[in-house]
């Protein structure tokens, strides 16, 4: 393995030939920390990833990363990054969904642009999708993957209340139920809610209110694969969602894991290995063939 | 990189080799005069990517590099965009090689001296990593743990503290349950901590460490021995929150730990649970306090 450092970039060139490239790309003056797998054959599809935020941002990183590493070998050139305000992006910015579609834009486009003769796929986690289903239209992508979509953020909100409500439990701070809602929802209304040491931004939540995922509709030509967690039959409001855009003309499929994933409480890796761990084994096990499926297609037609 | 991607004269990220696997990291550069110290964080187990639980290092490197540090961020071999994989944290089996990888890459960034915030296993790889660091400068250690093992360990080991031997020999020979996998996994993780202990007992009575509690590692003690003869700048940090039992085994073991004697060596106990950053305002707390403890600790010039 060889590395190449060039300027703020690192690229890492591996055995096989593909190459890892991690730095920062400008959104508006601003940096959005990226990082690029490139395959080292002929790339037949790129993907976008969008990841979620907070604690379930943190929680899937490695396995989208493992996603990137899997997918490279089928030919799928995969950027990953982080929404500038968070993480390892510009430490000023206020996140807003103007801000995190604008990155998501900026850096497919990039992606888009390096490899145009391939197809677009773009794939959104939890709050990601409702990035990626607007970044998808604006990049043309002909596949919108989601894992387990947040369909309307006033749902999402309720979500974190009730999270709220276990954190001082699994954080071993004295009050749990109600009193945990209760800290959470007074620092939510100030600005900030703190759900175990990650912030709730409550001007990030507002800025999706009146921004359902179903009014995101990336046009009939590009294909809708949902990968719902944890349940045993697709939970209503991903029938709905899906029934509304297949009636737009998309194609639209779903996949149901067995495996739930705790979001907001996904273990760290001193519990086990995020390679062990049997909800990321099943997510990767459906999507990475579901996108290597996209990609050969798209390829054939092409 | 892509025609697009920018460099930004403060940051960088730099892949490093570690033993057989490749880090990342990330390198922030002083936006004031350098004082030629480089601030290595070392994190817990907490996953997530160098930026650290809530952003917290990415904080920090920006307060750090106000004040003329660089600083270096970076993710364990098995988490975030690093190669590898990682089971479960072993206290007495630190990191090394990502250590040194890291104070060698901001060797090469110019820095002339190294300092480094560890936090739960990453303190325990700061105190063992020193001994190899003629350079290091400071320590800042957050939630230093004092045992051996696995996380998972800890709780266990506790209970075998309180039981004396010939009670202990008392419990297990009834062998309860021995038929039960997890019950039989239990019993031998029981003997294996016992016989840690009276082990190590035995070697500190020698030592003239008479009453130091056994349960209180090895590396523990001959690494902030080490750093204190060195004259190493040396503050350690726990939370009071009646859940944090590390404090408590800090606290049960302060008098006897001889090495807390050294001058450059101090403590302080905090508000809340400071382990894995679990509030906000723990985080608003100790990002600036941590900045002004490197800042006094080594000044300019």
């Amino acid at each position: 393995m060889s590395v190449v450092h060039d300027g703020s970039g690192s690229t890492r060139q591996l055995a096989d030939g593909s190459t890892e490239e991690a730095g920062w790309l400008e959104v508006d003056g601003e940096r959005v920390f990226q990082v690029t797998r490139v395959p080292a054959g002929e790339v037949t599809a790129w993907l976008l990833l969008c990841s979620a935020i907070g604690g379930e941002h943190d929680g899937g990183y490695r396995r989208q990363t493992m996603l990137a590493r899997q997918l490279s070998a089928h030919g799928v050139a995969t950027r990953r990054f982080h929404y500038r305000g968070t993480a390892n992006s510009h430490i000023h910015t206020n996140t807003v969904r103007d801000t995190m579609i604008a990155d998501a834009i900026a850096a497919g486009r990039d992606l888009a642009e390096r490899f145009p003769d391939v197809t677009g796929v773009v794939l959104g986690e939890r709050v990601g999708a409702l990035v990626a289903a607007e970044a998808a239209t604006a990049l043309g992508a002909r596949d919108l993957v989601l894992w387990q979509p947040v369909c309307e953020i006033e749902a999402y909100r309720r979500e974190l209340g009730r999270a709220a409500k276990l954190q001082k439990v699994t954080s071993g701070i004295e009050a749990a139920g109600d009193a945990g809602a209760a800290d959470f929802n007074a620092t939510y209304d100030e600005g900030e809610g703190d759900l175990i040491g990650f912030t709730a931004s409550r001007a990030l939540i507002e800025s999706f209110e009146g921004h359902p995922l179903v009014d995101s509709h990336a046009g009939p030509d590009c294909a809708v694969h949902l990968v719902q967690f944890g349940r045993k039959r697709l939970d209503p409001k991903f029938e709905k969602l899906l029934a509304a855009w297949q009636q737009s003309g998309s194609d639209v499929e779903s996949q149901l894991l067995v495996e739930p994933e705790l979001w907001w409480f996904a273990p760290g890796p001193w519990k086990r290995g995020e390679e062990l761990r049997p909800v990321t084994v099943e997510a990767l096990s459906v999507t990475v063939p579901m996108i290597q499926r996209i990609a050969t297609r798209k390829a054939v037609t092409s | 990189m892509s025609a697009d991607t920018v460099a930004v004269a403060d940051e960088a990220v730099r892949w490093f080799e570690a033993g057989d696997e490749t880090i990342l990291g990330v390198v922030t550069r002083p936006t004031v005069a350098p004082r030629g110290v480089g601030v290595i964080f070392l994190n817990g187990g907490h996953g997530g990517s160098s930026s650290g639980k809530n952003r917290i290092y990415t904080r920090m490197a920006a307060d750090l590099a106000d004040r003329g540090f660089h600083s270096l961020r970076l993710e364990w071999h098995g988490i975030g965009d690093s190669t590898g994989a990682v089971d479960e944290y072993i206290m007495d089996e630190p990191f090394l090689d990502e250590a040194f990888g890291a104070a060698q890459l901001l060797r090469d960034e110019g820095c002339e001296r190294i300092a480094i915030f560890g936090e739960c296993f990453g303190a325990r790889t700061a105190v063992v990593a020193a001994e190899n660091m003629p350079d290091l400068a400071a320590m800042y250690l957050v939630t230093l743990v004092l045992r051996d093992g696995a996380v998972s360990e800890q709780n266990p080991q506790r209970l075998v503290d309180d039981l004396p031997t010939s009670e202990f020999v008392k419990r297990l020979g009834k062998l309860r349950h021995i038929g039960d996998a997890k019950r039989r996994r239990l019993y031998i993780d029981a003997v294996k901590n016992k016989a840690r202990q009276l082990t190590q007992k035995a070697r500190y009575r020698r030592e003239g460490n008479t009453n130091l509690a056994p349960w209180v590692g090895r590396q523990v003690v001959a690494g902030l021995e080490g750093l204190g003869s060195r004259g190493v700048p040396v503050h350690l940090v726990y939370g009071d929150s009646y859940w944090d039992p590390h404090r408590y085994d800090f606290e049960a073991v302060a008098d006897d730990l001889k090495p807390l004697r050294y001058e450059t060596t101090t403590w302080q106990v905090l508000p809340e649970m400071i382990a894995g950053y679990r509030t906000l305002p723990v985080q608003d707390h100790l990002v600036p306090l941590v900045g002004e403890w490197f800042d006094r600790t080594l000044p300019a010039g």
